[in-house]
C-alpha cells in the first residue's frame, strides 16, 4: 500500500509524462515545442526586450534560453538585432510569422491540455 | 541609432502592433513641418487623414509644447489623448498647481517683454510655459546669447529646453514629456508605447531609463547624441510611418 508521499510522487510522474506527451504532440503537429511556445507567448508582451529580461520573466537562466532562441530565429519566428543603445546587448522581436504560429498553436495547445486533464 | 526603415527597425515596429500600444507623437517637426512662423504650423492633409485613421483602431496621443487650445485649433479630429505645454496640460497636475504655474509664467513674461529684442525674436506665451523664438532673427548667434542671458536671470529659476531656434521656458518642478508618456501609459492601461519626436524636448522621452524599453523611440532626423533608438531621415517620412502602422494593424 503506497503512502501519501509515494502517491504524490506518482502523481508528479503522471503529470510529467502527460507534459512529455503533450510536448511531443506539439512538436509533431505544430512544429513548436512547449518551451518554444512559452517563449513566444511571453515575447509578444515584451517587444524589444533583451534575452536577459525575457529569461527573468520566464524564470529561466539566460544560458538555458539561448538554444530555444536560436531555434526560433532559425524558424524565422523571432528576430534578434543589436541594441542600438548598447552594442553588447541584443533586442528580441516577434515576427509576423511568429505571431501567426503563436495564435494558431495556442488554440490547439489549450484544447489538448483540456483533453489531457 | 538604427534607421526605422531597416529590417531590424520594421520588425521591431511591427512587433509593437501585436500588443496593446499607445502611439504618441510630438507635433512641430514631427506631425507638422517646421515653419518660419510658429502660428503657421499645420499637418498636411495626408498626415492628418492617416493619423485620424490610426486613431480609429488604436490609441493615439499628441504630446506637444503647444497649449492644448492651440493644438485643438490645428487638429481636425480628437485624438484619444492630447497633452500640451510639454506635459503640464492634460496630465496629472491639479487646477491649483496649474494656476501657480500660470502666475509664474505671467511674471516671467512681464520681465521678458519689457526687454528690447533684436528684430525677429518672438516671445510666445503658451499659458503654462513660454517660448522665445529666434528663427527669424538676422543675427541668430547674438539673439541666442541675449535670450539665454535674460532667461538665466528669471526668478524663480526656469527650466530651459533649447529647441530648434527656440528656447522653451518652463517651471523647474513641472512634469516633462517623459513623465507625460509614463502617466499616459498608466492612465490608458496600455503596456507599450511608440513615441516619435524631433527635438531636444523629446529627449525626456528618449532618455527614460533602460527598463522603460517598453517605449519604442523614434527621432525625426539622425543625431548622434540622441537617446532615441530609431530614426527616420526627415519629417515627410511620417506619412510612410503612419501607413506602416495602419497596414500592420489592419493585417492583424
Amino acid at each position: 500500500m503506497a503512502d501519501a508521499s509515494e502517491k504524490r510522487l506518482l502523481s508528479l510522474i503522471r503529470i510529467g509524462n502527460s507534459i512529455h506527451q503533450l510536448n511531443r504532440k506539439c512538436e509533431r503537429e505544430l512544429g513548436l515545442s512547449l518551451t518554444q511556445w512559452n517563449f513566444l507567448r511571453k515575447l509578444i508582451d515584451m517587444p524589444g526586450s533583451s534575452p536577459q529580461d525575457l529569461a527573468s520573466e520566464l524564470h529561466l537562466d539566460p544560458s538555458s534560453l539561448t538554444p530555444t532562441m536560436h531555434r526560433l530565429v532559425k524558424k524565422k519566428f523571432v528576430f534578434v538585432a543589436p541594441d542600438s543603445k548598447d552594442a553588447r546587448k541584443k533586442q528580441l522581436s516577434l515576427t509576423r510569422a511568429g505571431r501567426d504560429i503563436l495564435k494558431q498553436s495556442t488554440k490547439h495547445i489549450l484544447k489538448w491540455t483540456a483533453d489531457a486533464l | 541609432m538604427t534607421p526605422l526603415f531597416s529590417k531590424a527597425g520594421l520588425v521591431a515596429l511591427e512587433s509593437f502592433t501585436f500588443t496593446e500600444t499607445l502611439y504618441a507623437f510630438d507635433f512641430d517637426g514631427t506631425l507638422a513641418k517646421i515653419v518660419a512662423r510658429p502660428g503657421d504650423a499645420a499637418m498636411n492633409p495626408t498626415t492628418e487623414r492617416l493619423l485620424r485613421r490610426l486613431n480609429r483602431t488604436a490609441a493615439v496621443a499628441i504630446i506637444s509644447g503647444r497649449s492644448i487650445g492651440d493644438l485643438n485649433a490645428r487638429i481636425g479630429f480628437k485624438p484619444r489623448y492630447l497633452i500640451g505645454n510639454h506635459g503640464l496640460e492634460g496630465g496629472t497636475m491639479g487646477a491649483r498647481e496649474l494656476e501657480a504655474v500660470r502666475a509664474v509664467c505671467r511674471d516671467w513674461r512681464k520681465v521678458l517683454s519689457r526687454k528690447e529684442w533684436p528684430a525677429g525674436v518672438i516671445l510666445e506665451d503658451k499659458g503654462y510655459s513660454l517660448a522665445m523664438h529666434y528663427r527669424r532673427a538676422r543675427n541668430k548667434t547674438e539673439a541666442r546669447k541675449r535670450i539665454a542671458a535674460a532667461i538665466a536671470q528669471l526668478q524663480p529659476e526656469a527650466r530651459v529646453i533649447p529647441g530648434k531656434l527656440v528656447f522653451n521656458v518652463l517651471p523647474v518642478n513641472g512634469p516633462h514629456k517623459g513623465v507625460a508618456i509614463l502617466n499616459l501609459l498608466k492612465k490608458s492601461k496600455l503596456r507599450h508605447a511608440l513615441y516619435v519626436g524631433d527635438d531636444d524636448t523629446d529627449e525626456d522621452v528618449f532618455s527614460l531609463p533602460a527598463q522603460e524599453n517598453r517605449i519604442l523611440t523614434v527621432r525625426v532626423g539622425k543625431k548622434a547624441a540622441s537617446q532615441a533608438r530609431y530614426f527616420i531621415e526627415r519629417q515627410r517620412q511620417m506619412d510612410q510611418l503612419l501607413r506602416r502602422l495602419i497596414e500592420y494593424h489592419e493585417r492583424s
